[in-house]
């Protein structure tokens, strides 16, 4: 047998707008895999460079995973060196009005939900190791078969998008966002049927809904097996449907295609 | 449920600031910033409102048209004639009083250079040099027409709810210092008629403030029931002049620590400076802006 990784994305900006301040980003290197959603908070100013940079960083950081505090502030105080520099550019002319000014002083915001996926060795092996980082409610699942393997972090459906952690490009609110983000490991028998999701706060309610309600997963299945075509279509109308606020939406679906290899 | 409406650049909000720019308000006052009259405490305030209401609302398009916004003034003339205007200094807002947001951003009067005081994030404070954009200016001349001033209010307000009859409600802020001129008529029916104005999400907020310059007073603070002032005949009219608080708002105001119980009215009695900052960070706060 022969496993080939299979990547899904969608990004939509929110019914009506055509800015998004949603980002994500995925690279594979040989025995790691590394994908990131950013969701930036569109209250902020230049927050929607902030989250792309941030899915860009994390993913461009090969090698890296933050376990602990120290290592996340590392990674946070680079990538905020850069946006500012970026910001600077932009601002800095003189030309900009006080209101610019002065939210570019506050900073920019965003969730994060960062990913390594490591295949452990000696290969070929039957197991991954899965490594997460979320800040915020950003969220990641990883679906086994008919279990919820890993929910992170554990919200319920109406907790998400109500003044969540964001990681700040200040070093000024950095304190408690660093005491709140969550760095876990897992491992991943890749035996099994599984799924891993990255999304942010709009899909996550949507996600955290189905798996508490009778259905369990069978929605999220029906939506993590959509073709790409469908996909975006099919969040599309879950958007559209939805009674919560409408907002940026972000999606990345992760899992192994198996097929028989012939020498 | 009421005061829900989503506040959006289609279905935009209203706050209306109405100030009492009488002799009165010539009285010092303590701050943290020193001691100053009432007048320029309020002008600094409302400054600092209508600055906090732009960076809500400023993304990186610009500045977003969420909230109609006007500041009225009010005194008399040397016969004691009633003067009630449009407060804004700037020439391009003069004699306009609800003007959209993103214009009074673009026009402040001018932009002051201001010290303060923030967190570093290690636990210590740091002095930096912020802009302070500024548009209106400290008045304090004449008596207090109250009810000739909350019924120009009145029809300001009705005309905007003509015009965005399914939008969150206006919220009125009217800050004072003392009692109505005494040969005018009692202001709360005029106050009464404010509150019955309603968009189909409610009906329109009015709020007061009372401000003292009495030195160590502590403020009655969104009471909901007159038991701390019944002998207090300008406390209990102010009491009836005020809005309830929205529940959200009262859940918002808990949130930022304040002692906020079902029922609080919008209103601050003997209220020192920097209550009134509080004030209107709680009092104008409104729904999702999307």
């Amino acid at each position: 047998m022969n496993a080939e990784w299979v990547i899904k994305a969608v990004r939509l900006s929110k019914p009506g707008e055509v800015r998004c301040d949603d980002y994500y980003s995925y690279a594979r290197y040989p025995g790691e895999l590394r994908l990131a959603v950013a969701d930036g908070a569109s209250e902020a100013i230049y927050s929607g460079m902030w989250a792309k940079l941030m899915a860009k960083g994390f993913v461009r950081s090969r090698g890296f995973f933050p376990y602990e505090p120290e290592g996340i502030e590392r990674f946070r105080s680079g990538i905020a060196r850069l946006w500012q520099s970026r910001v600077d550019e932009k601002v800095k002319s003189g030309k900009a009005p006080w209101y610019v000014e002065q939210k570019v002083e506050e900073g920019a915001f965003a969730t994060l939900a960062a990913v390594v996926v490591e295949e452990e060795r000696p290969a070929p092996s039957s197991r991954l190791a899965l490594s997460i980082l979320t800040v915020g409610d950003a969220s990641v699942f990883l679906l086994e078969g008919e279990r919820v393997a890993v929910r992170q972090p554990a919200l319920k459906a109406n907790q998400f998008g109500t003044s969540p952690s964001l990681l700040p490009t200040s070093s000024r609110y950095r304190n408690q966002v660093l005491r709140e983000a969550l760095a876990t490991t897992h491992e991943i028998d890749t035996v099994g049927d599984f799924v891993l999701v990255l999304c942010t706060d709009f899909m996550a309610a949507w996600i955290a809904e189905q798996i508490d309600s009778t259905d369990g997963l069978k929605k999220v299945r029906q939506l993590v097996q959509s073709s790409r075509r469908n996909l975006r279509r099919e969040i599309r109308e879950i958007l559209s449907h939805s009674m919560r606020r409408k907002d940026d939406c972000t999606l990345v679906i992760v899992y192994k295609r198996y097929s028989a290899h012939m020498n | 449920m009421p005061y829900q409406a989503e506040i959006s650049r289609s279905s935009p909000g209203c706050i209306l600031l109405l100030l009492d720019h009488s002799l009165s308000m010539e009285e010092p006052c303590k701050g943290a910033s020193g001691e100053r009259s009432k007048a320029e405490f309020l002008a600094d305030a409302v400054s600092r409102l209508i600055q906090e209401l732009i960076l809500r609302c400023s993304r990186e398009d610009g500045v977003r048209n969420y909230f109609d916004v006007g500041v009225v003034g009010y005194t008399t003339d040397n016969a004691g004639t009633p003067q009630i205007y449009a407060a804004w200094e700037s020439e391009a807002l003069q004699n306009r009083v609800l003007v959209p947001l993103r214009e009074v951003a673009d026009n402040p009067v001018r932009v002051e250079a201001r010290k303060k005081l923030i967190e570093d994030g290690a636990g210590g404070v740091v002095e930096v040099e912020t802009k302070m954009p500024v548009w209106i200016s400290p008045v304090h001349v004449g008596g207090t027409p109250m009810r000739a001033a909350l019924e120009y209010c009145r029809n300001i307000v009705q005309d905007w709810v003509d015009q965005h009859p399914n939008s969150y409600p206006p919220i009125v802020v009217h800050v004072t210092d003392g009692e109505w001129t005494p040969e005018e008529e009692d202001p709360r029916p005029a106050a009464d008629s404010i509150k019955s104005i309603a968009t189909s999400d409610g009906n329109v907020l009015l709020y007061n403030i009372h401000l003292s310059g009495e030195k160590g007073t502590t403020a009655v603070a969104y009471p909901s029931d007159t038991l701390q002032f019944s002998n207090d005949r300008l406390a209990l009219a102010m009491f009836e002049m005020s809005s309830e608080l929205p529940p959200q708002v009262v859940e918002e105001g808990r949130r930022k620590g304040f002692a906020l119980t079902p029922g609080a009215r919008g209103m601050l009695y003997k209220a020192q400076p920097q209550d009134l900052v509080h004030f209107f960070d709680i009092g104008t706060r409104t729904p999702t802006l999307r």
